[in-house]
């Protein structure tokens, strides 16, 4: 019943999930991101937090930090859910589900490291904050254009050669997507990186880069 | 299939002892014998092997395994001539591995391994900017059409010259001892491998093994085209010794020379793919 | 873990990606399959292999610690 219309780019479709209009589809390729999600979401629930290792300056005293269990509670439950909005985004197959994963991925982000009581981390995770949120701006607009433009937002539709997308609705996409933490824009990321409990702390880096690849799958099909 | 993975495993070690070989000559050193990374592999399983009490063991373990699966199945995508997207994939996937290995240790010492590896994220884009460009010309990403479009109308080595230059780049900035390999340098003793000793570090040594031979076998496959294995094994053999010697050659760069670096070239490429676009409508 | 299980594990997860390779050859499983089953039990079979060969079998000598 149904074709991807680009067998090409991402390999040809393995399995098709309806919800009314809105169809979910599994490429090899998304088949791939939608695996790796699973495989760290599963280690975030499997594994404990690890326990850092501080090196006092000046002598040869070294501590291990405390792990706070509430903490840990907290931060797990955050990384789960970003995990679940990650596993969202690899496989929908409409624009506009998509666009509105990627920002529940920024806000599951920053409750990651939010309730940890560092300054710095703190700092940074303001600052993701305030570009994720800049961010979602051309993430919507671009969303929106296409809607405008083409009168679909259904993947299906929009990857065939039929609707012609503007390149500047492709171009938002992207950069709203490189705003949720891709590369020039991943400044405050490296002292996130600084709080404790990396299986969590993963989960952002995780997130982003499959959130990355899929959006590049998507503007090369379109 | 198990076969042509050891196999790989096999050539790709002993590109790594030919690497630091041709490096130790220019350098105007003896060097190692070219068989001595396959030596450190078999050395490292040989010791003995548990889970430091600071790690997250789960991640620890894990991250080990996924190492290794995601280069095999690089290798697969390559020989059944799946798309160049999924290899682009898995190279970003590789990224976490370095953030997971680093980070799950509770070492500082891995986790700057691992925070170099997250602020040099611009050496991936290169490879982007390769997908894209190659997608201009051959209208396909997989590596099937890709070879098909190469017989028709000769290499892309020569028709998409800026792109094969990124992927070299991207190729030099894993290779070890190189001027990018910012992650592994020795103030920070083994950057993010310190704390995975033991078996860990020998998986660790198969997993980059597989890479090399991956990424090699993939410059030649995508830019030169579908060769017999023999003259393909020379050819990566070549470019190895090529990149050998620039790693020679350079020292390694500081970790925001290294980032100024790969944006420049990233920026250089998206004008050229912005002509490209032009220029073919 | 005894060494011997991490013997059985490595030797199993060896087993079955030789014969899913072997079984595509010979055309009783799809390809895509068989690389599937090679690239999850190609990790465990080297990891598990060198488990075996670096644990202890427990009956070394002690070592001489000193007088």
């Amino acid at each position: 019943m149904f074709n991807l219309p680009t067998p090409h780019i991402g390999g040809p479709e393995l399995f098709v999930l309806e919800f009314g209009d809105i169809v979910a589809y599994f490429s090899p390729y998304t088949a791939l991101l939608f695996a790796f999600a699973v495989l760290f979401t599963v280690l975030v629930i499997v594994s404990r937090p690890e326990r850092q290792v501080d090196i006092a300056f000046g002598g040869d005293a070294y501590y291990t930090k405390e792990v706070d269990p509430d903490l840990l509670r907290f931060q797990r439950f955050m990384a789960i859910a970003c995990g679940l909005a990650t596993l969202g985004a690899m496989v929908t197959g409409d624009v506009f589900n998509f666009t509105l994963f990627a920002s529940m991925i920024g806000i599951t982000n920053i409750g990651i490291v939010a309730a940890y009581r560092n300054r710095h981390v703190l700092n940074a995770a303001f600052q993701y904050g305030i570009v994720a949120m800049l961010a979602t701006v051309p993430l919507f607009g671009g969303a929106a254009i296409i809607l405008s433009s083409t009168g679909t937002l259904s993947m299906w539709e929009l990857f065939g050669g039929a609707v012609a997308v503007p390149l500047i609705a492709k171009a938002f996409l992207v950069l709203g997507v490189m705003g949720e933490g891709m590369a020039p824009f991943y400044i405050a990321k490296a002292e996130i990186t600084r709080a404790q409990g990396a299986p969590f702390i993963l989960m952002v880096h995780v997130s982003s880069l499959l959130l990355f690849l899929r959006v590049m799958e998507i503007v090369i099909s379109m | 299939m198990i076969e042509y993975l050891l196999f790989a495993t096999f050539i790709g070690l002993l590109f790594h002892g030919i690497h630091r070989k041709v490096i130790a000559r220019v350098q105007g050193r003896p060097g190692p014998p070219i068989w001595q990374e396959i030596l450190h592999a078999l050395k490292f399983s040989f010791k003995e092997t548990w889970i430091p009490k600071t790690a997250s063991r789960a991640l620890f373990v894990g991250i080990v395994f996924v190492a290794i699966a995601i280069w095999s199945g690089a290798l697969f995508i390559l020989l059944t001539g799946g798309s160049i997207l999924l290899l682009f994939a898995i190279y970003l996937l590789h990224k976490i591995v370095e953030h997971g290995m680093g980070l799950s240790t509770g070492s500082p010492y891995t986790k700057f391994g691992a925070i170099r590896s997250v602020i040099s994220a611009a050496s991936e884009l290169p490879l982007l900017v390769t997908v894209v460009a190659i997608y201009f010309f051959t209208g396909s990403l997989s590596i099937a059409e890709i070879t098909a479009y190469q017989e028709m109308n000769g290499p892309l080595l020569i028709v998409a010259f800026p792109a094969a230059v990124a992927m070299y780049l991207v190729i030099l900035s894993k290779m070890h001892y190189g001027p990018f390999s910012i992650i592994e340098a020795k103030e920070i003793v083994s950057g993010n491998m310190t704390e995975h000793f033991g078996v860990w570090r020998a998986a660790l040594e198969v997993a980059y093994a597989l890479k090399t031979y991956v990424l090699l076998y993939a410059f030649v496959l995508i830019f030169i085209g579908a060769l017999p294995l023999w003259l393909t094994l020379i050819l990566m053999l070549l470019l190895l010794i090529s990149l050998s010697f620039v790693c020679a050659v350079t020292p390694m760069l500081s970790p925001y020379d290294t980032v100024t670096i790969q944006s420049l070239v990233t920026g250089a490429l998206v004008i050229y793919i912005v002509i490209l676009a032009v220029v073919m409508g | 873990m005894k060494k011997r299980t991490a013997l059985i594990v490595g030797l199993a997860a060896g087993v079955i990606a030789a014969a899913a390779s072997l079984s595509a050859a010979l055309g009783y499983l799809p390809v895509l399959a068989a690389e599937l089953v090679a690239v999850v039990a190609f990790p465990v079979f080297v990891i598990f292999i060198a488990l075996w060969w670096s644990a202890k079998s427990g009956e070394e000598d002690i070592p001489f610690i000193g007088y």
